[in-house]
């Protein structure tokens, strides 16, 4: 039987592209509602500690202020539920619910209004006394608080060993000993976060822009106390996220309560400024990177400890060096994650998986490993090449790296050149090689079934 | 004080500098406190609003007149996604009062094209898909509408080799560096470039 | 946006009068600086009185060879205006270099002197600022201070200012055009702006009322050997780090005059004056451009996080002066 082609591998317009160029596309803040009212958050201004009183008076005598909200006398909500099942639920979505201050730019109260100008103009109003306390916010990897979370993200092991990584790397011939940092990474899609909330007799609608609305639906009917079909969520063009859209965040919750508590229709879209306290972010990472190999190039010891911050409400750990427990053989291994808990605002996803600041530690040692063993940096990465799962010692399904680095070295022309940092110029442009190699293992996110081993690669990288 | 007696008002200054005399069309106040009203001519409509002076023309757009094409990306004129044509020159609309802008032409995104009857960048930007969420797309659109005026006019940028040269011409350097207000975080860049310079050319 | 009232201002002396008599009043230009204060609440003006349809949108070449801008000439114009990119080619690019082409073309020249420093803590109003509020504090200091000031800072501000075109201007010797309550004045473009001392709150020595009608740029004979140069994190589309704005008169190898500006370095637009003084008649070598370098770096205060900009300007002035010289070879 033939199959005629008619979308795959072809070059097709975007379905929504007429729209989008137009600007007729309808993003989640520009649906239309009747009698709408807008509301506006004030934001802590002390990363840690209590509020101890609120004067919304000054905001309250702004004209067109319809509720100012805040933990005095906002409804009461069910627990927080998890947005999936295994995940941990964010305490940051209980929201005034307490008068504890866990970050700096955590919402502490809300203006709502007639128009937008008003509800910002107002919140700029409300004035906040707080108990301080001093803020821990240094994230370090020799602080003594470091503690080991139950799993990190994906569900993995927090820690894997095996062999005598020390013994291996005392008598390598050649070893190094790196420490990589990530900064925070924060998803900063172009549309900021927006929801519009509606509530009728029959429950609640929100236009969220959201990356797939049955997270955010769960999570609303339970706060809430609301049977499932009595949430709806219309999840129109996201404007972008980037993981930031995926989990539920305090805006969405605070639109929702802001609809309940005046029985208006309610818009919520954050300004910029605020993106950078509640959408999520990747948090920063300290890796430590330990490689020790023969003289042939062939690891004999791989070290891989990673230290992360979490907030002091919610546990979020990336699960950095997880990709490092299956991309080259070694028998001497080991993976570490530890977290700090900082009075900052709460990581959460941010797109490519948590191996991603991991892969870069990893990939950038194997490069200094090449330099100082005095091998192709391809050729050391072929000579590592695993036969089967270096932690498992399970057979790949499929692998294709070795291919795929050598398929990638012709395509770029690689050749073995001087890999002396600073000695090639073209133009203006100094001029140098690496290789990024990327994988991740995809094991089955939920729960219970025996985890899929499907590896995905990605090319290698040329980085300029 | 009254519009008539302000514009009554002022000196004969003998040495006053050579002045351009046009009229200068201006809002009116109204008798409510607070309120103005400003007529905007969008689109090729007159649109006639009362508002707060401190509503900018994003918002106006936005909020009162039902054309959401121009978006709000930072509210600060720092990503270009609120970018529409002002008498002609590509502005960031949302640091712009709509009350000091009586009287303007004003091209937003819907007013260059349509799903029926496409502008040419539209259609290019279709072609050589240059977006993915769409919402820095209509600003992208409406900004390189302007720019490309002003390579027309002989604007020279800060990658012009010859400050003093007729012509402007549109290599990816140029267009990069004149489209360099419009941020795109899903990164289309590598192929705004390419639609913008099918149509330059 | 703090509520205001909003006054078109139809001729210069109404507008004057009008801010007078309002001691809260502010003048309106293009909005891109004043507007963008007001949304995060760090200017609170009322009423705005809007001056940018004055009759102050002319460029003007005079009769000795200078060129008078009009104060409501956007930044997109002057930077296209012919005279300008022939004559003066160093504030062309300046302003080129300077924000992105939506700005440009909302901006105008009186606004642009009068934007205010992109400290972080001065736009935040959760922070202390001395700038803001006297007496506060400066969060810079111990804080994030990479885009701050390396000279003429003190103890109670270490703001940079953003302008482009003004370090240009600084360089070219221009001259401020003001009319106020008290009637018409001209000031030089050194003396427009205010060092912080011990009252950073004040960037110029303008009144309430002052009024910037126009700048005048004076003839200078090698005017067309100028060069701007920016450095900055980005490729476009960001402030300096350091920049240079510098005109150079060599002859037969010996540097007859020179004019050097610096941006990103003080609160003001940084006239290099000790570096013309070790310029003038010396041979135009690099090295002699590493010793005027040097000497008007030698006051440098930098920080932990702002240090890098004292070899930076170093290599960028020398830089731009080699340029400058191949210019005549």
């Amino acid at each position: 039987m033939s199959l005629t082609t008619r979308a795959i591998g072809m070059p097709l317009d975007r379905a929504d592209g007429p729209a989008k160029v137009t600007g007729a596309a309808m993003y989640a803040y520009e649906h239309a509602v009747e009698r709408a009212a807008y509301v506006f958050p004030v934001q802590s201004t002390i990363a840690k500690g209590r509020i101890v009183a609120i004067d919304a008076s000054a905001a309250k005598a702004v004209p067109g202020v319809l509720s100012v909200l805040s933990h005095e006398n906002a409804p009461r909500l069910a627990p927080v539920p998890p947005p999936f099942p295994g995940f941990p639920p964010d305490e940051d979505l209980a929201l005034f619910q307490s008068a504890v201050v866990a970050y700096d730019g955590q919402f502490v109260a809300a203006v709502v209004a007639e128009t937008p100008e008003a509800a910002r103009y107002a919140a700029g109003l409300v004035v906040i006394r707080y108990a301080e306390k001093p803020p821990d916010v240094e994230l370090d990897a020799n602080r003594a608080d470091l503690y080991k979370p139950a799993k990190v993200g994906g569900g993995y092991e927090t820690d894997t060993m095996s062999g005598d990584v020390e013994a291996a790397l005392a008598s390598a011939a050649v070893a190094l000993d790196h420490t990589y940092t990530t900064p925070a990474y924060h998803n900063n899609p172009l549309k900021p976060h927006t929801t519009v909330a509606v509530w009728r007799d029959d429950g609640v609608t929100l236009y969220n822009s959201d990356q797939g609305p049955h997270a955010i639906r769960d999570t609303v009917a339970r706060l809430f106390c609301l049977p499932l079909e009595q949430v709806r969520v219309i999840a129109p063009f996201v404007g972008g996220a980037f993981g930031s859209k995926a989990l539920p965040h305090p805006p969405a919750i605070l639109a929702v309560m802001a609809a309940r508590v005046t029985r208006r229709p309610v818009k919520l879209a954050l300004t910029r400024e605020q993106m950078f306290a509640v959408a999520g972010y990747r948090p920063p990472t300290i890796q430590r990177l330990r490689l020790g190999a023969g003289g042939d190039g062939r690891l004999t010891a791989i070290a891989h400890d990673v230290v992360e911050q979490t907030a002091t409400i919610t546990e979020y750990a990336e699960q950095a060096a997880v990709a490092t427990r299956m991309v080259y053989a070694a028998p001497n291994r080991r993976t570490t994650h530890r977290l700090a808990r900082l009075d900052l605002p709460v990581p959460s996803w941010m797109r490519a998986p948590g191996e991603c600041p991991g892969m870069f530690a990893l990939e950038s040692a194997m490069d200094e490993l090449a330099i100082a063993g005095h091998l192709d940096p391809i050729e050391l990465r072929v000579r590592n090449e695993p036969a089967v799962d270096p932690e498992t010692g399970l057979p790949f399904s499929s692998r294709g790296l070795v291919a795929c680095l050598r398929e990638g070295a012709r395509r770029f022309g690689w050749a073995p050149r001087d890999p002396t940092p600073r000695t090639r110029q073209d133009g203006r442009w100094l001029v140098g090689d690496g290789v990024l190699g990327v994988g991740d293992r995809r094991g089955g996110a939920k729960a219970p079934r025996p985890p899929a081993r499907r590896i995905r690669w990605r090319h290698p990288t040329r980085r300029p | 004080m009254s519009r008539r007696e302000r514009q009554n008002l002022g000196s004969a200054r003998s040495s006053d500098p050579p002045s351009v005399a046009t009229p200068v069309p201006m809002a009116v106040a109204q008798p409510r406190p607070g309120v103005v009203t400003v007529t905007l001519h969008v689109n090729g409509v007159d649109r006639s609003l009362t508002i707060e002076p401190w509503i900018t023309l994003l918002d106006a757009f936005r909020e009162h007149l039902g054309l959401t094409g121009p978006k709000k990306g930072c509210d600060r004129g720092q990503c270009g996604a609120c970018t529409v044509l002002l008498d002609g020159r590509r502005v960031t609309s949302c640091l712009a009062l709509a009350v000091a802008h009586q009287d303007a032409q004003i091209t937003t995104t819907e007013g260059l094209g349509t799903q029926e009857n496409l502008h040419p960048l539209q259609q290019a930007f279709i072609a050589h898909d240059a977006f993915q969420c769409g919402y820095c797309t209509p600003g992208q659109i409406c900004s390189a509408v302007g720019m490309l005026c002003e390579a027309q006019a002989g604007w020279p940028s800060a990658v012009s080799l010859d400050l003093t040269a007729n012509q402007v011409t549109l290599d990816a350097d140029e267009i990069r560096e004149r489209m360099s207000g419009n941020l795109c975080r899903c990164a289309a860049y590598a192929n705004i470039v390419p639609a913008i310079q099918e149509v330059a050319s | 946006m703090n509520p205001f009232r909003y006054e078109p201002a139809s001729d210069a002396a109404t507008a004057v009068a009008l801010l007078a008599r309002a001691p809260n009043a502010a003048f309106l230009g293009g909005g891109t600086s004043l507007v963008d204060r007001m949304k995060i609440g760090v200017a609170t003006p009322d009423p705005l009185v809007d001056v940018s349809r004055l009759p102050f949108n002319q460029i003007e070449r005079l009769p000795d060879g200078g060129i008078r801008i009009g104060a409501a000439v956007r930044n997109s114009d002057l930077a296209a205006d012919r005279t300008i990119r022939e004559r003066v080619p160093v504030l062309a690019q300046a302003l080129l270099a300077g924000a992105s082409g939506q700005l440009r073309n909302l901006a105008t020249t009186g606004g642009n002197l009068l934007q205010r420093t992109r400290c972080l803590y001065f736009q935040d109003l959760t922070k202390p600022c001395n700038k803001r509020t006297p007496g506060a504090g400066c969060s810079a200091r111990d804080g994030y201070n990479r885009n701050l000031a390396i000279l003429s800072t003190s103890e109670a501000c270490i703001a940079s200012h953003p302008s482009d075109l003004a370090v240009a201007l600084a360089a070219l010797d221009a001259v401020v055009h003001v009319q106020g309550p008290k009637g018409e004045q001209t000031i030089s473009l050194g003396d427009f702006y205010r060092r912080p001392g011990d009252e950073p709150w004040r960037d110029t020595v303008l009144e309430h009322g002052d009024l910037i009608t126009a700048v005048e740029v004076p003839p200078l004979a090698y005017a067309t050997h100028s060069h701007h140069r920016k450095v900055r994190d980005r490729a476009s589309f960001a402030f300096a780090l350091v920049s240079v704005a510098a005109a150079l008169d060599v002859a037969d190898g010996i540097v007859r005059d020179a004019r050097i500006a610096l941006g990103g370095v003080a609160p003001v637009p940084w006239r290099a004056s000790k570096a013309e003084v070790a310029l003038r008649g010396a041979p135009a070598t690099e090295e002699t451009f590493a010793r005027a370098a040097d000497a008007e770096l030698a006051d440098a205060q930098p920080l932990p996080g702002n240090a890098f900009k004292v070899p930076l300007a170093r290599r960028v002035i020398v830089r731009t002066l080699l340029d400058l010289t191949e210019g005549y070879q």
